[in-house]
């Protein structure tokens, strides 16, 4: 572990990596305005791009073979290492509106941990209308069989029905993680659990890890998408590949650009918060601000399926009669 | 849950660290007609922690006071109640609030509890300087039972797996270099190879 | 043959145990051989012609798979693993026939294995490549296979999968390579250079000077003792690493305890099968009669009901608890009674019910019997894989919907493909190799070892078996067919 730590340092001094002053807490608050620092540090990231790509897969090899030769464990190839050295790439900024602008932040994957992302959802709010899956595959130009946030509607233990949205968990301990053979599956800094789609073989063993079923496989050849200006990040994996794995990614570019998640966003019952573990704030589509922990703690939050061991980030408030037990819904069938 | 409230101890386990406060001015927008003022002060000295303090200007007793804070998060300038508490004997009411991030804050107060009010009646500017340090822990603290013996496990297996790749390749490499070598030895002994 | 040439046969003379065995050598070398010789027959031809035609069809509708995505065979999210997995399980599962028959009967001095070690080392050589290429059609990403060992993930399963399997594929091909040397030797002092000088120079160099001394004997014997210690574990411990490829997830139905012994002993119960069948076929194909006999098959056909009696148990153990407390048994309903029902009761009766019963009656303890009785275990232990894998990946885990994986011709064909490959793969490689162990098989001729076979076999069926010759010039024959079998006289 030490030596990882002193690896990954080292690979993000390389990198020379901008730090990402999030938009979101500078002090207007608006979104990130094109300042022309902000122009400098993306094309000069252009041009180091190759270069960074080059040395990281030089030292990612290297870090690969003295495993295989030392056999040195668990620990020495964490999701990290591997984070910490991606290339910066994307400027694209999903369904918002903005183009060009914080190119360096949208794309990082190394935002330094100024925020945790998080996830609270009213069950008692949601009426099972699928806005919010709507919105989600607009924006990410989902198949409609891919439905990465995905409402499910389920029966109580006294026979009335509810609705469950379900977006990726964004665990802490994810399963998924721990069994893809390549390290495609990796955990940023702030807390989202991402794809990388440019690794990913197409194992889909974490579609057989997944407790939550959160996962999508690209099946197929046909899906047809609009011309897209920039290259495919884990963060914003459009067009995505055939073969690999996607899942809800948190909207986690819109996240650090002060935006709410699309799901969020087009919930019209502001029943999705989004929520910052870091700072204790929890907003929804509706503006509606809340202390996240003291919300958390008053409404009772609970996380579907402790017994995984996962450690969910996204907490559901539970309405009268709803019932998260998997099983109870799963034996009326 | 586990790791927000862990992480908020861990925040709040952090008051010895050495923090900056500055800034007194008092911005009054009261357009409520309950005289109410607030102040906003660091506990002591040194704490990480701010005493968002409010009093009532009647000085009535048992009155519920909320206190807000303005977010930046997400774009959404709302107005966030952090808690509230209950006037005094001389009308004041106070509240320690652990601030989460840094720069310019807008903090408020208004009579009423969280559920009944949803803005405040008045409004302060305190610039923050620093906020606690530590972020939620990362995955490799969460523990399986395999977890913490993970690093010998794999090292010992993967020992055993070199051991069989060693044997394999290694009786290989014996018969392919010994055996030419045994070809012409005892010849009366063995049974040759018949035509 | 009546009783009495038999007993003059164990009391034979020491010339007419050199004759004997010297009969016996030629035999059993022009019985190996022969396919290996000449034009080929019609029927090798076109069956070689069929099935490598059904072998493309296979890499065809790969490509066409590569192209249009895992969708064409029938995938989708609730049905995210299926036919390709099933297969990779299958066949690297039925090359433990030859671990079996090889190593574990090497080990325990079953002089009766010789016959049939090249045919389930073969078998196990040719299935374990194709099961391991099943991963392929199996990944969305196929070309990216490199960064398995590239980008290590220990705590993956599927990285252990990879180190598990490439070892064994390592050890077979040893294992299969070894028994060679003595008989690469002898094929190139019988059929000299002349027809084959690429096949001889080849040899020649594969076959390290062997000229069959004390002590090449005696190091040959000690390795393959050593391989044949190593890959039983190997072959025990690669199953265990495949089956938690699903049991460590936490999907209910894979989430169990009994799945590394459940696969073990699935792949030795179908490998046993499989080398049944394979013997079958290429003493029916091949002109093996002579040298595979009612009892070979009996006594496989003995391992295999005793390795499908634990087999059952075994899979009574996988449902019961779970069946009885409830939690978790969706899978449990729809396995038994549910959609996947015709499926595991078809596995019940062809896989378990039919062998035991072939097995257990006197009547139709044969070879015709064992081979049906095999053929049933192969097909129906696919189908249990089947029945093993897509219950919990097509249940629903959050809700009551169920998925469904659709066959299509697509994964149908690369399927076929793999199992029409077994047969090519076992005619081309005899086509090059001997389809018998000489080398053993002649040790076996050794008069001890007659004498010990007779013993064994007089007091096992009462007759006695194997080596009758005839005049000692080389022209004898052997008839081994027991009694259930008439006696045929075989010429080259």
């Amino acid at each position: 572990m030490r030596k990882l730590s002193k690896i990954s340092k080292q690979a993000s001094d390389e990198l020379d990596l901008i730090p990402a002053e999030s938009c979101a807490s500078s002090v207007d608050g608006q979104a990130c305005p094109i300042t022309s620092a902000a122009l400098v540090e993306e094309s000069a990231n252009k041009e180091e791009k190759d270069l960074s790509r080059r040395r990281f897969l030089g030292m990612f090899g290297a870090v690969a073979g003295a495993t295989a030769v030392l056999g040195t464990g668990i620990e020495l190839l964490s999701y990290r290492a591997y984070a910490q050295s991606l290339p910066k790439t994307n400027n694209w900024t999903g369904n918002s509106g903005m183009t060009g602008s914080g190119a360096a932040d949208m794309a990082s994957t190394v935002a330094p941990p100024t925020h945790q992302w998080a996830m609270v959802i009213d069950l008692s709010m949601c009426n099972g209308c699928g806005s919010c899956t709507a919105a989600c595959q607009k924006a990410h130009y989902l198949t409609p069989d891919q439905t990465w946030m995905k409402v499910f509607t389920l029966t109580n233990s006294v026979g009335q029905t509810y609705h469950l949205p379900r977006p990726c968990m964004q665990c802490e301990n994810p399963p998924c993680l721990h069994v893809c053979p390549v390290h495609a599956t990796f955990r940023q800094d702030q807390g989202v659990v991402l794809v990388n789609q440019d690794r990913c073989i197409g194992c889909r063993m974490c579609m057989a890890a997944c407790p939550y079923e959160a996962r999508y496989f690209n099946w197929n050849s046909d899906v047809k998408y609009p011309p897209i200006p920039v290259e495919a990040t884990p963060e914003f994996p459009v067009p995505q590949r055939l073969g690999t794995v996607g899942k809800c990614t948190f909207c986690v570019g819109n996240l650090n650009h002060g935006l709410l998640s699309e799901c969020a966003a087009g919930c019209s019952m502001g029943a999705i918060y989004n929520g910052d573990l870091k700072t204790d704030v929890a907003v929804n589509g509706m503006g509606t601000t809340v202390k996240l922990s003291k919300f958390l703690y008053e409404k009772n939050a609970v996380t579907y399926k402790p017994e995984q061991n996962t450690h969910p980030r996204v907490w559901y408030i539970l309405g009268a009669g709803q019932d998260l037990s998997a099983d109870a819904s799963a034996a009326k069938s | 849950m586990k790791s927000l409230s862990r992480w908020l101890i861990a925040a709040a386990a952090t008051v010895g660290s050495v923090l900056v406060l500055s800034g007194t001015a008092v911005a009054a927008t009261g357009q409520s007609g309950a005289a109410l003022s607030l102040a906003v002060q660091p506990v002591s000295a040194n704490s990480v922690n701010l005493a968002l303090s409010a009093q009532v200007g009647s000085g009535a007793a048992g009155q519920k006071v909320t206190f807000f804070i303005q977010t930046q998060e997400f774009s959404s300038h709302g107005w966030m109640a952090v808690g509230s508490s209950t006037t005094n004997s001389a009308g004041a009411a106070s509240y320690t609030y652990t601030p989460t991030w840094t720069g310019a804050e807008l903090f408020g107060a208004a009579l009423g509890s969280s559920n009944s009010v949803s803005a405040p009646s008045v409004v302060k500017s305190f610039q923050v300087l620093k906020d606690p340090p530590g972020v939620p822990q990362s995955v490799i603290e969460y523990s399986r039972p395999l977890g913490s013996t993970g690093g010998v496990f794999v090292k010992s297996i993967l020992g055993v797996l070199a051991l069989v790749w060693v044997l394999l390749l290694g009786s290989l490499a014996l018969v392919v270099w010994r055996m030419p070598r045994l070809a012409g030895a005892s010849v009366d002994s063995g049974r040759k190879v018949r035509d | 043959m009546k009783e009495t040439d038999m007993n003059e046969n164990v009391l034979l003379d020491e010339n007419g145990h050199r004759a004997a065995q010297q009969a016996w050598a030629a035999d059993v070398r022009r019985a190996a051989l022969k396919p290996t010789i000449g034009r080929t027959s019609v029927a090798w031809r076109l069956s070689v012609t069929v099935l490598g035609l059904i072998v493309l069809a296979g890499i065809g509708a790969w490509i066409y798979q590569l192209k249009y995505g895992l969708g064409a065979a029938g995938y989708n999210d609730q049905a995210f693993w299926a036919v390709y997995i099933v297969d990779v399980v299958a066949f690297i599962g039925v090359s433990y026939g030859g671990a079996v028959i090889s190593a574990v009967l090497r080990l325990t001095g079953q002089s009766w294995r010789a016959p049939l070690t090249r045919l389930a080392e073969g078998t196990a050589l040719v299935t374990v490549i194709i099961g391991a290429l099943f991963i392929f059609p199996h990944l969305g990403r196929p070309e990216r296979f490199w960064e398995i060992p590239i980008f290590v993930n220990t705590s993956s399963p599927l990285f252990w999968d990879f180190m598990a399997i490439s070892t064994y594929v390592l050890a077979t091909v040893i294992f299969f390579y070894l028994p060679l040397i003595p008989d690469m030797a002898i094929v190139n002092k019988t059929l000299g250079r002349a027809d084959r000088p690429v096949l001889y120079k080849i040899y020649k160099v594969l076959s390290l000077k062997w000229m069959g001394s004390e002590r090449q004997r005696r190091m040959l014997h000690s390795v393959l003792t050593l391989i044949s210690l190593i890959i039983i574990p190997l072959a025990v411990s690669v199953h265990s690493v495949l089956s938690w490829a699903f049991a460590t997830t936490s999907r209910p139905g894979w989430m169990e305890t009994v799945f590394p012994p459940y696969f073990v002993i699935a792949a030795l119960y179908s490998g046993t099968a499989l080398v049944i069948v394979v013997a079958s076929a290429f003493r029916k194909g091949y002109h093996l009669e002579r040298f595979i006999t009612k009892r070979h098959f009996v006594r496989l056909g003995y391992i295999m009901a005793a390795l499908g009696l634990v087999y059952a148990y075994l899979t009574i153990a996988d449902l019961m608890s779970e069946g009885y407390t409830g939690i978790t048994s969706g899978w449990i309903r729809e396995t038994i009674s549910g959609r996947y029902a015709i499926p595991f009761w078809f596995y019940v009766l062809a896989g378990e019910v039919l062998p035991i019963a072939l097995v257990a009656v006197k009547k139709t303890r044969n070879i015709k019997g064992m081979t049906v009785a095999s053929i049933g275990v192969v097909i129906a232990l696919w189908i249990k894989r089947i029945v093993i894998v897509l219950p919990p990946v097509t249940q629903p885990l959050i809700g009551s919907y169920w998925g469904t994986y659709h066959f299509t011709w697509v994964s149908i064909t690369i399927t076929l493909a793999g199992v029409a490959a077994i047969p090519l793969g076992l005619m081309l490689l005899f086509r090059v190799l001997p389809v018998l162990s000489i080398e053993e098989m002649e040790e076996m001729g050794e008069l001890g070892s007659v004498e010990q076979v007779s013993r064994e076999t007089l007091e096992a069926q009462k007759h006695l078996p194997a080596f009758a010759y005839a005049n000692g010039n080389g022209n004898g024959h052997v008839n081994g067919n027991g009694v259930g079998m008439p006696e045929k006289e075989v010429q080259l």
